[in-house]
């Protein structure tokens, strides 16, 4: 049933660039250096990854896995605060903390308790790094959108917060608002995804195992899991970074330490 | 030892920028009960940062006592329900004027208190307002108004010390004297545990409202005038 591509199959597959190439030149949207270089890291990250997870995969040796996790965990947090507008102090460390405290545990959940451990004892690192990474992607979404919707909240109502402190309000009594709406925003992606999933799309991981054989009632048994996991990872993954946040400009004498939120000063492209 | 009418005590209170600018330097102040007092200077002098530095809304050095002791962290609170801080740009939350002047009454520290109705209405009144401002949308208010309902929201909860930043700028002549009469009038009504103290560019502001003035330059004081 699985069908494996040749080199050659991927390769036209790629051509299909010069389709965003030529509507980029037509209209002027001056894309076209920003197109080579996604395309070429797209060719290069995933191929280097494939590369990695042969030799994991075949080895699937504990301390490479530990390794390969760590460097997921700690490149999904960095990307995670990348682009948010406003820089909060300790904002990298809090989303390493947040991210792995997070995912790592979802992770570990599905695995030890939805899975099972003898599924899965003989090739460990055929379900660790798949389940991690689908974790660590969407809860670095969440982390990223609720961390922007904090630094907004609090530059934009300092005059509410400051009030609200002034009238004798706790420093979770004057920033809660903000707190709600970080979170909130965070979230929204991965519940719009719950809503619409197979109405709209076929996630990828179902895709993949329709692709590979699998009936589409197991398939589907996959997915639900992933879609649960998913939530969870990006709930408690937005909520550690918000509150740890929320901590770091709140002091205990219920301050509002304002001058730590930075603006960005450059927003590079990927 | 404090005297017992002294309700807040500064003793060199320092403020610096993150570089170590001196915003606020050598500020000695002894509030007492039944004191209104006016921080004058130039623009830049450092008024403001002072009224937030007693309202402990920013980090400064230096040595604060209220009621002759130190404030702990945990108490700040309940130290800003009596010490409490009118930003010159004044802050609402969304929704009506009812819904901001009851927002102090959902803060912990508050949740004893009840709504009064009627002194509110008296309020209101005063400024040529009637009940059908309470309804009224907040992002539709004017600056003044505004100002009205920051002095409204902070009598409600009664404090000890109002610390008033520039809070009658954006008023016409007659709210001004309505503000400041129900201002006097709170300070009356327990002269001997109120004070105010008033941040203002305006000589004429200060001849009416204060019998002490403290004057800055620099983010140092000048003079004191009792």
């Amino acid at each position: 049933m699985f069908h494996a591509l040749s080199y050659l199959d991927v390769a036209i597959a790629a051509c299909l660039v010069l389709i965003n190439a030529a509507i980029s030149l037509g209209l002027q949207l001056g894309l076209e250096k920003r197109l080579a270089w996604a395309s070429f890291r797209t060719i290069v990250q995933l191929s280097l990854v494939g590369l990695v997870l042969e030799k994991v995969f075949a080895l699937q040796n504990w301390l490479l896995m530990l390794g390969l996790a760590l460097m997921m965990t700690t490149v999904a947090a960095w990307s995670a605060v990348g682009r948010v507008e406003h820089k909060m102090p300790l904002m990298k460390i809090n989303s390493l903390l947040s991210i792995f405290a997070s995912s790592w545990f979802v992770t570990a959940v599905t695995l030890f308790a939805v899975i099972g451990h003898d599924a899965w004892k003989d090739h460990p690192a055929h379900y660790i790094i798949p389940f991690l990474g689908l974790v660590l992607g969407n809860t670095l979404n969440g982390i990223s959108l609720g961390m922007d919707k904090l630094g907004d909240q609090l530059k934009r109502r300092r005059g509410e917060i400051e009030m609200i402190l002034s009238l004798g309000g706790t420093r979770w009594e004057a920033a809660r608002s903000a707190v709600q709406n970080a979170v909130r925003t965070g979230m929204i992606p991965i519940l719009n995804s719950m809503l619409v999933v197979g109405l709209v799309s076929l996630p990828g991981v179902m895709t993949g195992q329709l692709l590979s054989g699998t009936s589409p009632i197991e398939a589907v048994k996959y997915q639900i899991v992933i879609m649960f996991i998913i939530a969870a990872g990006t709930a408690l993954g937005t909520i550690s970074v918000v509150l740890l946040s929320y901590r770091r400009l709140f002091n205990t004498s219920h301050q509002f330490l304002y001058d730590e939120i930075r603006d960005s000063n450059s927003r590079s492209g990927s | 030892m404090a005297s017992p009418d002294t309700l807040l005590e500064v003793r060199n209170l320092e403020r610096r920028t993150r570089d170590g600018d001196v915003l606020l330097a050598g500020i000695d102040l002894t509030i007492r009960a039944g004191e209104r007092w006016a921080i004058g200077g130039p623009t830049g002098a450092g008024k403001s940062l002072l009224l937030r530095s007693l309202a402990l809304l920013d980090h400064s050095e230096g040595e604060l006592l209220w009621r002759g002791r130190p404030v702990q962290p945990s108490e700040i609170p309940a130290y800003r329900s009596k010490v409490t801080y009118l930003a010159q740009n004044v802050a609402v939350i969304d929704g009506t004027v009812e819904d901001n002047l009851r927002l102090p009454l959902s803060l912990k520290q508050h949740h004893e208190a009840s709504w009064p109705e009627d002194r509110i209405l008296d309020w209101c009144r005063r400024f040529q307002k009637d009940r059908s401002f309470l309804s009224r949308d907040s992002s539709d208010l004017s600056g003044g108004e505004r100002q009205m309902v920051s002095l409204m929201r902070a009598l409600i909860i009664e404090p000890t010390l109002l610390l008033v930043d520039e809070g009658t700028s954006a008023l016409d002549s007659k709210s001004v004297n309505v503000f400041e009469d129900m201002i006097d009038e709170w300070l009356h009504q327990q002269s001997e545990d109120r004070a105010v103290v008033w941040v203002t560019h305006s000589q004429e502001l200060t001849d009416r409202v204060a019998d002490r003035i403290l004057s800055l330059e620099g983010g140092r004081m000048r003079e004191t005038v009792a």
